[in-house]
């Protein structure tokens, strides 16, 4: 009896370890981002005396952040369009139009899974500089939607194969065009794969770093996350700014996820291939 | 995808700043530099070695599944989503935020250390310690990735595989050596096949917390890949290393395929 509890205590003892370990760098960042200078020399690990929103104001316009969220938000918002259209459409028509070669297709989409990323990446380079792509945010957009669309076909494709041919059928014979049971159908159907596309390319096209730091070189047109590198090497002794700048990024991932738990943790899992 | 993938190949015969009108080609010499510089082994090393201790993230994560399937426990939710918490922060958020930690002056590790009486290391700027230290951060972003792996595996487990075992007289350490790691070999296998490729893709932290120093003793692959093309203007040597990376990752890939058609 006694073993049991003893074991079960330091199973626990075990767990809020972990918990400890992974939350304590957010709590750390978060509550230095609310200090001055000098409260994070003299009580590094303490709760701040007061809130105050200084250094967020500081990390908006020193640290420049009004114009790397903005960014973000519009190579994000961007990238979403461009997947999301392109995607739940080639996918419904692999998934339910007879086209000829349709495997070789859906092969040919699946490989860009693999390929890794620095396999092409200088030549994409050259690629979009030949294109005038380069310090341009459509650059970006342009160069996420092709590494995003796999995934976002490969996942409409296996939602699309889900629904019943008889819906279809009856649809068509009470005289739906293609385009129309498409919309009426189909789409309203699809919200729950949607959603996971929605929440796990936002993620991607917000947190990735090495696309934004090839293409955009103006500081003027960079994301958060080539942002905050940047940030960190020049105020490298401004901890609360640059606390404050990561807290800001921060913010809107950790809310998509405790709001979206579930779709998000599938999501990832079903999108690890990348 | 396809276009620029080629021209990878192509440009990997020439000598090419980036920009002068003139490409001088050189057949396979940047694949010879590239083969024979020992900077590339030494980086292929360092990802080789990140796979390795990222066997670490792998098995904590088997640990922490198995912990919070119990019905019993309390909070189950909550602490699925603090474990997986540290999975969803971006790497330039968690790489700015180790940078402190490792801080050598007053960074949390060495005040921890020093508590204990451990003598402080300037963890990322010692070549002995910058890898691990390295290697540390990558698996915090990693064991709660592999916790719901390994949750979503033990889902699929039929019960009465357990209340036989059971009722055969088995206890808790032969039903999780003899009916779990078996019935979650597919998740082992994927999550294997994940960290050797993704340790063979790593870049952000790197290039966040070191810029591939001290001394490039923390350059990995894709780092010098970047380095070569876009700040030494290389162009021929980067797309030389680029399609010897391709090769190593696309063959180890379909070896691992085949070697797991066979055991299946």
């Amino acid at each position: 009896m006694i073993r049991a509890i003893v074991s079960r205590l330091l199973m626990y003892l075990f767990l809020l370890f972990v918990v400890l370990i992974s939350l304590f760098p957010v709590y750390f960042v978060v509550i230095t981002s609310f200090k001055t200078d000098q409260e994070v020399i003299e009580s590094t690990y303490r709760l701040p005396q007061r809130i105050s929103f200084e250094n967020y104001d500081a990390a908006w316009h020193v640290g420049r952040f009004k114009y790397y969220i903005p960014n973000t938000v519009i190579i994000t918002v961007c990238t979403l369009a461009v997947v999301l259209s392109l995607s739940s459409a080639s996918g419904f028509v692999l998934a339910k139009l007879k086209l000829p070669f349709e495997k070789a297709i859906f092969v040919f989409f699946l490989a860009g899974f693999t390929v890794p990323f620095f396999g092409y990446m200088v030549s994409l380079f050259y690629f979009l500089k030949d294109l005038h792509l380069i310090n341009r945010r459509l650059g970006v957009i342009l160069t996420f939607g092709a590494l995003y669309l796999p995934f976002g076909i490969f996942l409409m494709r296996s939602f699309f194969r889900s629904i019943p041919e008889e819906m279809l059928d009856a649809a068509r014979m009470d005289g739906c065009s293609v385009l129309q049971t498409l919309v009426r159908i189909i789409i309203p159907l699809a919200t729950p794969a949607i959603l996971t596309l929605i929440v796990v390319q936002s993620l991607w096209s917000w947190n990735d770093l090495i696309v934004p730091l090839i293409i955009l070189h103006e500081e003027k047109l960079r994301p958060i996350s080539v942002g905050l590198t940047f940030l960190q090497s020049k105020y490298q002794q401004n901890y609360p700014l640059t606390a404050a700048g990561t807290t800001l990024s921060a913010i809107p991932i950790i809310v998509i996820y405790l709001i979206f738990q579930k779709q998000v943790i599938r999501g990832i899992m079903q999108g690890s291939i990348k | 995808m396809v276009y620029p993938l080629i021209n990878t190949i192509i440009l990997s015969f020439f000598r090419w700043n980036g920009f002068a009108p003139i490409k001088k080609f050189l057949g396979f010499a940047n694949y010879y530099a590239v083969v024979t510089d020992p900077r590339i082994w030494n980086a292929l090393l360092r990802n080789a070695i990140w796979s390795v201790l990222s066997v670490f993230p792998v098995i904590l994560g088997l640990i922490l599944a198995v912990l919070i399937f119990q019905k019993k426990l309390i909070g189950r939710t909550a602490f699925r989503v603090v474990f997986f918490l540290p999975h969803m922060l971006s790497l330039a958020i968690v790489g700015v935020i180790w940078k402190w930690i490792y801080q050598p002056d007053w960074g949390t590790l060495n005040t921890f250390l020093s508590g204990i009486g451990i003598e402080p290391v300037g963890w990322l700027g010692n070549p002995s310690t910058v890898l691990v230290a390295l290697v540390t951060v990558g698996s915090w972003t990693y064991y709660g990735f592999c916790m719901v792996i390994f949750l979503s595996g033990l889902q699929q487990i039929p019960v009465d595989f357990y209340e036989s075992a059971v009722i055969d007289g088995a206890n808790a350490y032969h039903c999780f050596f003899y009916i779990t790691i078996p019935q979650l070999r597919n998740q082992l296998t994927m999550l294997i096949m994940l960290t050797v490729i993704w340790s063979f893709k790593v870049f952000d932290l790197v290039f966040i917390m070191t810029r591939g120093g001290p001394y490039g003793t923390s350059e990995v692959i894709g780092f010098l890949i970047y380095v070569k093309a876009f700040q030494q203007q290389n162009i021929g040597y980067s797309t030389a290393a680029s399609t010897f990376l391709f090769i190593i990752v696309v063959t180890g890939s379909v070896f691992f395929l085949k070697y797991r058609e066979r055991t299946d």
